[in-house]
């Protein structure tokens, strides 16, 4: 299959071994979508990084943003505010909020049970615009700068998001409980796509594919950054290792983000918006940055040279790791099991590409 | 059964009003630029230096919307005075050049192409084909199948095959690796057919311009019919690009 698939998404190969409707083995075949990204970020001028950081996969904007941010600040010894942080921790959740939820409106739409797959499509869209109602930007696009951020979360905004909030919670409550308390939707998310801890150790897993199968690496909790350290991040981590924890995991987080975002706009957040960035980075230096991601650890490392120039940049996605995950959940399943199990982990071809 | 009628009551019917009412949109959106024309060079120079897409154009005093990723550098240092961004999302255009604007653009339903109003305007199937870019394009194209925005109420739709197709979206800087499948997908949709560039990306790279892995502009290897800027373009740009060229 591919590169060029069915729907309105990215393109990759799958080479399916097959006997008769069991998969032996799947073969991932990707590099479709690369664009030299990292080659890109020590020759392009430094005005342009933040916005080569942002595209790097677009659904995780922020995660990508936040790495290249403190990775520059790191190396020009900037501290952003508090504010800043607080803000930043918001747009974070609000992006995994959105993503989990398409997630699971996808993850219905496999198992042709539409009511919640259009729900979560509406719910996830105005997630979506919270985003967008916080900097202008519905992935969070030109937020994050070096230093800090470029919108400032006044008393207005921060009313019109809890309200939001207040209004949405609810409503996903009531989702939730007709996708998961659904006998139909148990049966095809159950057993199905198992990744035993053990191969998920071996290979690495990260993220919500990795807390499903009993790995409960989340860097939110062992390597805080932004305002994480102040928040206490529940460890979610599941151990049926199928479709089903995976569907889980996003149910559980979703709730805590929520949450987290309705306590961090408690009282007023202040902070001095970013004009213009510092992008004096100190020579011969080394620096590797961590964030949770909605699809798990992302990270940057940069390297200068002794003039202070970027010699070398490199980027790991999420999904660097999770899709050997992908095609080991798909052996020994039926092939009619792929688009569950491929939503189920959901993973970006262009992180990976580059 | 009777908690599936619960939740169909709670939801209620989302779809918007558009294109007879503008739906709201939150006031930090973006969207058409408005320049000023009459401030200083050196506020010009200074918002020319500091885009990092390097979008502005000092002489004509216009910025381009095929390389701008609308991050209001441009509004933030000018202080509005130079670049204001409107909020208006109804940006598309059916020439690369008139993407190069002070604001005011053309009206895209009197493009020189009428007779596809009449081929496609009541049915247009288009086969999207993702060429490199982030994602971003292609979750806000995705949404207008959700019931807030409904595409398929106006008749057109997403399709599987390119042999069902009456054209192509395209979306992403056109990556060296995917030109061959595009250009494949682009030769087995039947003639007559539409080309359409969706976002910064595919009209002239955006954000990865100078990458020798990609190629600078969808118009350099099809002949595009549609050009929709942003980064991504709000769903309602898209909605308002395909209502308004072929409706």
């Amino acid at each position: 299959m591919g590169p060029v698939h069915a729907g309105v998404i990215e393109p990759g190969h799958f080479r399916f071994n097959c006997i008769g409707e069991r998969v032996l083995h799947l073969e991932i075949q990707l590099g479709y979508q690369h664009r030299a990204v990292e080659n890109l970020f020590y020759t392009v001028q430094a005005k342009r990084l933040p916005i080569l950081a942002e595209n790097i996969a677009g659904d995780t904007t922020i995660g990508h943003s936040l790495c290249m941010a403190q990775a520059v600040e790191a190396l020009t010894s900037v501290t952003p505010d508090k504010g800043a942080q607080i803000i930043r921790t918001i747009a974070l959740e609000l992006e995994r909020l959105a993503n989990h939820i398409g997630d699971l409106g996808a993850l219905s739409g496999d198992v042709a049970f539409l009511p919640p797959a259009n729900y979560f499509g509406r719910l996830r869209g105005d997630f979506l615009n919270l985003s967008l109602l916080l900097c202008g930007n519905r992935f969070g696009k030109g937020l994050v700068r070096p230093g800090g951020v470029c919108f400032s979360l006044d008393d207005d905004i921060r009313a019109t998001l809890g309200e939001r909030l207040k209004e949405l919670k609810p409503q996903m409550g009531h989702v939730f409980e007709l996708l998961f308390s659904a006998s139909t939707v148990r049966a095809r998310f159950e057993y199905c796509g198992i990744v035993s801890t053990d191969d998920a150790e071996k290979l690495g897993l990260v993220g919500p594919a990795g807390r499903a199968s009993g790995i409960g690496y989340d860097v939110r909790r062992e390597f805080s950054t932004e305002y994480y350290g102040k928040i206490d991040i529940p460890e979610n981590k599941k151990t049926s290792c199928d479709v089903y924890a995976r569907a889980r995991i996003r149910y559980d987080e979703i709730l805590q983000s929520i949450n987290i975002i309705q306590s961090l706009i408690k009282k007023p957040v202040q902070t001095q918006c970013v004009n213009d960035s510092n992008y004096n980075l100190s020579a011969s230096s080394f620096v590797v940055t961590l964030n949770e991601a909605w699809r798990g650890e992302v990270s940057h490392v940069m390297l200068t040279d002794k003039e202070g120039k970027i010699l070398r940049y490199k980027v790991k996605d999420p999904s660097f790791h999770n899709w050997m995950g992908l095609a080991m959940s798909l052996r020994d399943t039926g092939i009619s099991d792929f688009p569950l199990n491929n939503k189920s982990f959901n993973l970006s071809y262009c992180g990976f590409d580059l | 059964m009777l908690n599936t009628l619960k939740n169909r009551f709670e939801q209620g019917y989302r779809t918007c009003d558009y294109p007879k009412e503008k739906p709201a949109v939150f006031s930090r959106y973006r969207g058409k630029p408005i320049i000023q024309k009459d401030v200083s060079n050196d506020m010009v120079k200074a918002c020319a230096n500091a885009c990092p897409q390097d979008a502005i154009d000092v002489d004509s005093k216009k910025i381009d919307m095929g390389r701008c990723v609308f991050c209001g550098t441009c509004e933030r240092i000018s202080n509005g005075k130079f670049v204001r961004f409107s909020g208006d999302f109804e940006i598309s255009t059916f020439r690369k050049e008139h993407l190069l604007t002070d604001g005011d653009l053309p009206a895209l339903a009197e493009h020189s192409k009428q007779h596809f109003k009449k081929l496609f305007g009541r049915s247009l199937q288009l086969r999207q084909v993702s060429a490199g870019g982030c994602n971003a394009c292609e979750a806000d194209l995705n949404v207008l199948a959700t019931p807030f925005f409904d595409l398929a109420r106006f008749g057109i739709n997403f399709v599987a095959s390119p042999r069902h197709a009456d054209g192509i979206v395209v979306t992403g800087p056109v990556s060296r690796n995917m030109k061959t499948a595009l250009l494949k997908t682009y030769d087995a949709i039947a003639d007559p057919k539409v080309v359409i560039a969706v976002g910064s990306c595919a009209i002239t790279g955006g954000p990865f311009l100078g990458s020798p892995e990609i190629t600078q502009g969808l118009d350099t290897i099809l002949p595009v019919d549609l050009f929709i800027p942003g980064c991504p373009p709000h769903p309602l740009t898209n909605l308002h690009a395909l209502l308004t060229f072929f409706k």
